[in-house]
């Protein structure tokens, strides 16, 4: 292969021009935009196809989550019914209509974790990042103590002491999103206190209250909206595992990552019952990737690549 | 020399800060640690008080913490009744296989994660790199315990290549390491990226070219070296993730280790071990990320220096 | 620098006995943006000479930073040279396979940039950097190799080369680092030495330093010089030659004196003003007013015309490079073909 100097060759070292020139050389910058949004279509796209038919559960399932029949366990999915368009269980229950209500808990418990965890940690995050000082130095301390334990681990913990359930599950979920939150908004409200018009603010006398709500909050918006489509994702997986392993949602109450467990033990025979919930989940999550990417492109147009 | 002293003294406040926490947790199951540590054994009155005594529960809370810690600092970590050992003896049997399935989902996601990352970032703007970061991010968004139940019905079931669970050794290692691996290597792989994107466009690439060098060496001795060099920074992290995931790919295999006898021990209310394997974990996590926050300045000249 | 047409009698001869160490020809370098093509040098031609020195001045956005990585060969996707040729020592660059091409950077022509410290990889010690650039193209062990590093250090008034050599980058000044890479540069005794900018980046006394440290070398060795800037001032102290470019074009060039002294090209006259505005006297700051065209959207014709004093209907049509009899060069419809026709003053404040 040779190369000339005429013909494109593979790019390396030749950005590092002079400032004017370099805008000429760097033409990739809004086809690389385009690709993001069409992401942001897909991660949509993805995203519907799971979240309208949970949304519209009721409508669409022949029978409830809970139905057994006996006479028709084990079914393989076929096309024919709607009842039986992912098959059924041990039980004889509708995989497809368990998937839908399945995704109503997971995806409602996921909800509630980021609601949960998010309040508390920007609450939590505001606090210490305007006060600063030794309450600030204090819950940030308490933040990086939390942080300390690895992924899962803490959740764990905490359902091991409260006890399994779904309550507890988002419990044990948010208590790990707080930390995150938290050091994410001190980080945006520490620099926007410091700002030159936010203490012109507090110099004529404007209260914590209002600087809080007016500078600081919505300054460190983008920040939360983006670590919120991030911790969409993560919840509903962490909600996931967790009933999987047993420790979230009790039978028979439907919860994708509990059917995933549920199916494990009929793996071999009936391979429907685990795979289609995990499916869906791994569809909603792709989805929300996709989206938050796009978002975080979209707010942080600095950032650049992954 | 005062980066080092620093940070292992962060380290040991860490570590103490970890215990306490984790001592509490103890204190907060409803019930008293008495019954929660002796589980059923909890009805015999002559357990009951030979525990309270060694406990030391009628002493005061933070005596009963340095009563414990001194205990732990000496091995004791407690006595699991519903296994009837010492919970030393528990860990001790499970910890190598985890460190094992933990190594090789490293070496999985560091070699994947390089060449995924590499090939993305040398054909950037290509529709190769679309398909590799599209890889990347399906691979993080894909919850690992579906992955395992895929990887187990593809390569177990349908082709028969690998046990379907158990199984022992390094073919037994493959299917849990590869959906441990797999999950951290979208994550690696998008770092690369976007680390040798920059240092592909930094000017001592052009100035390396410049002064004749060959492609070849100029990517291997002046973009690899310094791009991978972030990546060692989140290899901290992925370690993390590495022994969160730990725990669900263990329970998907039925493979012994450390994150299954976690959540047996809260299934089985087994107190005492889910506070020494909480605590081991954590402490793990720390130590780690120790070692490799020394790395630093073995790697880069400029940090830590005199 | 000559002309292809008249000569000074004393040069006639030696001007077809020694080709020039560098003669660029109609040099056309083009981005792919897109769909579109974004042409940044539009056919620029110029000469070197040997143990020459030629300043390409030229604001941001001139083509001058392209046209001098064109030379090295540095130009990459989605970059390319569309047309022109680019003959060092008679061989043309252009369609050259790469192969050859890298042996000859480094030995035959070689590049100081603008930021001295980040043209140095931060992870390797100086010396090894310097070995490096030498051991491409002679063979020396790696001990010969560092005490030629040593010599070329001491060549650019290193005092400690030794220490240098030892630190790594980010432990010197910019200053110093600069000096390393000037060294690094005229290793392997290249023909032609081209320099971005090398001052820009650095303070006015360590600036001063360097243009000495050059101006000696230039003197000492018979390396031949391109000097880019876009500050015209630096650029008089050191070469002897100068190519005003301008919309990725050539609009004026000729022997230092001539052009400073009497500026023919309305822009290089808008520059000198300028430059003489910040360096004496009191009062505004004169400047051309009107903004650096973007390659992306070119005017057609004359590159300068939407911001030149003398702008004429003629100016539409694009100039071509004419010789003038005093052996420059001009892009100019006020010089056009008519030779010796000097109806402009000489500056024109503008």
């Amino acid at each position: 292969m040779a190369d000339r100097i005429g013909e494109p060759v593979l790019a390396d070292g030749t950005l590092a021009l002079q400032a004017a020139e370099a805008d000429v050389a760097r033409p990739t910058a809004s086809r690389w935009r385009l690709l993001r949004q069409r992401n942001f279509v897909i991660g949509v796209i993805l995203l519907a196809i799971v979240v309208i038919p949970v949304l519209l559960a009721p409508v669409l399932s022949p029978v409830g989550p809970d139905t057994q029949n006996a006479g028709a366990t084990f079914l393989a999915p076929s096309v024919t019914h709607l009842t039986s368009l992912m098959g059924t269980d041990e039980f004889g229950r509708s995989v497809w209509v368990r998937v839908l209500y399945g995704g109503r808990y997971s995806i409602g418990a996921s909800i509630a974790v980021v609601v949960i965890g998010g309040t508390a940690g920007t609450a939590l995050g505001l606090v210490a990042g305007y006060l600063g000082g030794t309450v600030g130095f204090l819950i940030m301390r308490v933040v990086d103590l939390l942080l300390a334990f690895p992924g899962i681990l803490l959740a764990l913990a905490v359902t091991a002491i409260l006890g399994p359930s779904l309550v507890n599950a988002v419990i044990a979920v948010a208590i790990v999103a707080v930390p995150l939150y938290a050091r994410i908004v001190e980080g945006a409200a520490r620099e926007i206190r410091n700002l030159p018009y936010v203490r012109a603010s507090r110099a004529l006398g404007a209260g914590p209250r209002h600087i809080i709500v007016r500078h600081v909050l919505p300054g460190a918006m983008p920040a939360v909206i983006v670590q919120t489509t991030v911790w969409l994702g993560v919840a509903v997986l962490w909600i996931a595992a967790l009933g999987f392993l047993g420790l979230g949602v009790q039978p028979p109450t439907p919860e994708w990552g509990q059917m995933v467990s549920d199916g494990q033990a009929s793996l071999t025979i009936a391979w429907w019952v685990a795979v289609f919930p995990g499916l869906f989940l791994a569809v909603f999550v792709v989805g929300i990737s996709l989206v938050g990417d796009a978002l975080r492109d979209r707010l942080n147009p600095t950032a650049v690549g992954a | 020399m005062f980066y080092v002293g620093k940070r292992l003294l962060a380290l040991v406040v860490l570590l103490v800060a970890i215990s306490i926490l984790v001592f509490l947790m103890l204190q907060l199951i409803p019930g008293s640690p008495v019954s929660a540590l002796l589980g059923q054994s909890a009805t015999n009155p002559a357990a009951v008080a030979r525990l309270t005594q060694e406990l030391g529960l009628n002493r005061p809370l933070p005596v009963q913490y340095w009563r414990w810690l001194d205990g732990v600092l000496h091995g004791n970590l407690g006595y699991s009744y519903q296994n009837q050992q010492p919970v030393s003896v528990l860990i001790g049997q499970n910890l190598p296989s985890t460190l094992a399935l933990a190594g090789a989902g490293l070496l999985i996601s560091l070699v994947g994660g390089i060449l995924l990352g590499a090939v993305a970032a040398v054909r950037r703007d290509t529709p190769a790199d679309s398909v590799t970061m599209g890889i990347a991010m399906t691979l993080v968004a894909l919850p690992s315990f579906w992955l395992g139940l895929i990887l187990i019905l593809v390569f177990a079931v349908a082709l028969p290549v690998f046990p379907v669970f158990g199984g022992s050794g390094l073919r037994g290692l493959v299917l849990p390491a590869f959906t441990l691996g797999l999950g951290v290597l979208g994550i690696t792989a998008r770092f690369v990226r976007s680390s040798l994107l920059e240092v592909m466009d930094s000017p001592h690439v052009v100035a390396a070219r410049a002064k004749g060098l060959n492609r070849r060496t100029v990517f291997l001795k002046h973009i690899a070296r310094n791009a991978l060099l972030p990546v060692v920074t989140i290899i901290g992290l992925q370690i993390g993730s590495l022994l969160s995931g730990a725990v669900l790919v263990e329970m998907v295999f039925s493979r012994p280790g450390i994150g299954r006898l976690l959540v047996q021990s809260i299934l089985n209310k087994d107190y005492a071990t889910v506070q020494a394997t909480v605590l081991i974990i954590a402490a793990f996590y720390a130590v780690t990320n120790l070692v490799v926050d020394l790395l630093y300045p073995v790697l880069d000249p400029r940090i830590g220096g005199a | 620098m000559t002309g292809p047409a008249t000569e000074g009698a004393k040069n006639a001869q030696s001007a077809e006995a020694v080709p020039p160490v560098l003669d660029v020809r109609g040099l056309h370098t083009h981005f792919r943006r897109g769909r579109n093509v974004v042409k940044v040098v539009r056919g620029v031609s110029f000469r070197v000479g040997r143990s020459g020195s030629v300043g390409l001045v030229g604001e941001s956005g001139s083509g001058k930073s392209i046209t001098a990585l064109s030379v090295m060969g540095l130009i990459q996707k989605p970059g390319f040279i569309a047309d022109g040729q680019i003959l060092l020592d008679g061989r043309d660059l252009v369609g050259m396979p790469a192969a050859e091409l890298t042996k000859l950077r480094g030995r035959d022509v070689a590049m100081v940039f603008q930021e001295p410290i980040a043209a140095l990889n931060p992870l390797y010690h100086i010396g090894t950097q310097v070995a490096e650039a030498i051991r491409v193209h002679q063979d020396l062990t790696k001990n010969q190799a560092l005490e030629r590093a040593r010599q070329l250090l001491a060549m650019v008034g290193i005092a400690d080369a030794g220490r240098v050599l030892r630190s790594y980058p980010h432990q010197l000044s910019g200053g110093m680092c600069q000096r390393v890479t000037i060294a690094t540069a005229l290793a392997n005794d290249p023909g032609l030495l081209i320099m971005d900018e090398p001052t820009t980046a650095l303070d006015t006394t360590i600036q001063a330093q360097i243009l000495d440290i050059i101006a000696d070398l230039k003197t000492r060795l018979e390396t031949a010089i391109v000097f880019v800037s876009h500050d015209i001032s630096v650029v008089t102290q050191v070469c002897d030659e100068l190519v005003v470019m301008y919309g990725g074009r050539v609009m004026e060039s000729g022997r230092t004196e001539q052009v400073i002294g009497s500026p023919k090209h309305p822009y290089t006259q808008g520059l000198i003003t300028a430059a003489m505005s910040v360096s004496g006297g009191t009062g505004r700051l004169k400047s051309i007013p009107g903004e650096v065209p973007d390659p992306q959207h070119m005017p057609s014709g004359c590159p300068f015309r939407p911001r030149c004093p003398h702008a004429m209907p003629q100016c539409a049509a694009d100039p071509p490079l004419s010789d003038l009899p005093d052996g420059r060069q001009v892009a100019c419809w006020l010089h056009g073909s008519t030779t010796g026709s000097t109806t402009v003053e000489e500056v024109t404040p503008l």
